[in-house]
């Protein structure tokens, strides 16, 4: 662990300095946190809900984080358990509800470079959602095999399998759209 | 480390030549001012909850005397019991075990009394004294018979 984060921790940990590094934390950590739960969640309203959420969990239990993970992973897992269940309750919802979604999503409208964009975030949708979890980490947020496992506390080949068949499934989705 | 980068990125671009292209990112991005927002956001998001988990205390230990309050839920109590207590106690009242009245019918009989009542009385009795082997002779019978206060009639007819 960096001796930036170290010191970012004790400070979050203490009743004094609480609130300002807690703001610190958030200044850092807002924006990936927030893309990757987009990724996840498909919208903006609901990827907001989700982000504050994360916050607020972590605020609550960063005493209780043990200092054996990265803070970014211990986030991380945070964010994308919030966004997992998230996507359970969505499954409860009309289906008639969550086509619509779906269907804004795989609108091609505008230019190539946009439309292409919108085509990969509909094949996402067709992921499961541990399995756009494992991509969105590897492809998006660019982590390693090692730190994924930290958050999802899968094995690092179970993760390379999972990463594979999403690629697959995604590159095919791709080419027949 | 850098093998194994490597070797990922070979193995997207041979997959999927459309994601190993980087160019696909993803359209969606945040409202403008969101970020510059989120923090004293999500402060205010906390501070209101944490306000909210502390105030039922307060309100409590304010208004009410914890004191009274149990008096007043002993006395409650003891009101709720009284009816129960007094239904107890007041003779000729029907208690919980049947009572058979000698001049019940047969018939009603048979809908007080469940078949599995026979068995528990049998349960209940010593039944080593009744146990009838195969060898008994027709003395011991009669013997038992007479001990049981059979009628002389049944007696008549065993000899």
């Amino acid at each position: 662990m960096r001796s930036g984060e170290k010191e970012l921790i004790h400070k979050l940990k203490q009743k004094n300095s609480r609130d300002a590094a807690f703001t610190q934390l958030v200044k850092m950590y807002q924006q990936p946190l927030y893309y990757h739960i987009r990724r996840m969640v498909g919208n903006h309203e609901d990827a907001d809900d989700v982000l504050q959420n994360t916050f607020v969990k972590v605020w609550r239990f960063i005493d209780d984080f043990k200092e054996e993970a990265k803070l970014y992973t211990w986030m991380y897992r945070i964010a994308s358990n919030e966004a997992l269940g998230f996507l359970r309750a969505q499954k409860t919802m009309p289906s008639g509800e969550r086509d619509a979604q779906l269907h804004v999503a795989t609108s091609t409208d505008g230019p190539d470079g946009e439309s292409i964009s919108r085509k990969l975030e509909a094949a996402l949708r067709t992921l499961p959602d541990k399995q756009r979890q494992v991509f969105d980490l590897k492809y998006f947020s660019e982590l390693k095999y090692d730190e994924i496992s930290e958050i999802t506390g899968t094995s690092t080949g179970a993760l390379k399998a999972s990463y594979f068949h999403a690629v697959k499934k995604i590159e095919a989705f791709l080419k027949s759209h | 480390m850098k093998e194994e980068e490597n070797s990922e990125i070979e193995f997207l671009k041979e997959l999927s030549p459309l994601l190993f292209e980087k160019g696909i990112g993803m359209d969606a991005e945040a409202p403008d001012g969101y970020f510059e927002e989120f923090g004293e956001k999500i402060k205010a998001k906390i501070h209101q909850e944490e306000a909210q988990e502390s105030r039922p205390e307060i309100r409590i230990s304010k208004y009410i005397n914890v004191r009274n309050l149990a008096i007043a839920g002993s006395v409650a109590l003891i009101l709720a019991l009284v009816p129960f207590f007094r239904s107890n106690n007041v003779p000729g009242t029907q208690t919980s075990e049947l009572v058979i009245n000698p001049e019940t019918e047969i018939a009603e009989l048979n809908e007080y009394i469940d078949e599995s009542d026979l068995y528990t009385v049998f349960e209940n009795e010593e039944i080593s004294d009744y146990t009838v082997s195969a060898n008994l002779t027709d003395d011991e019978i009669i013997n038992y018979l007479v001990r049981e206060d059979y009628s002389e009639q049944l007696l008549l007819e065993m000899r």
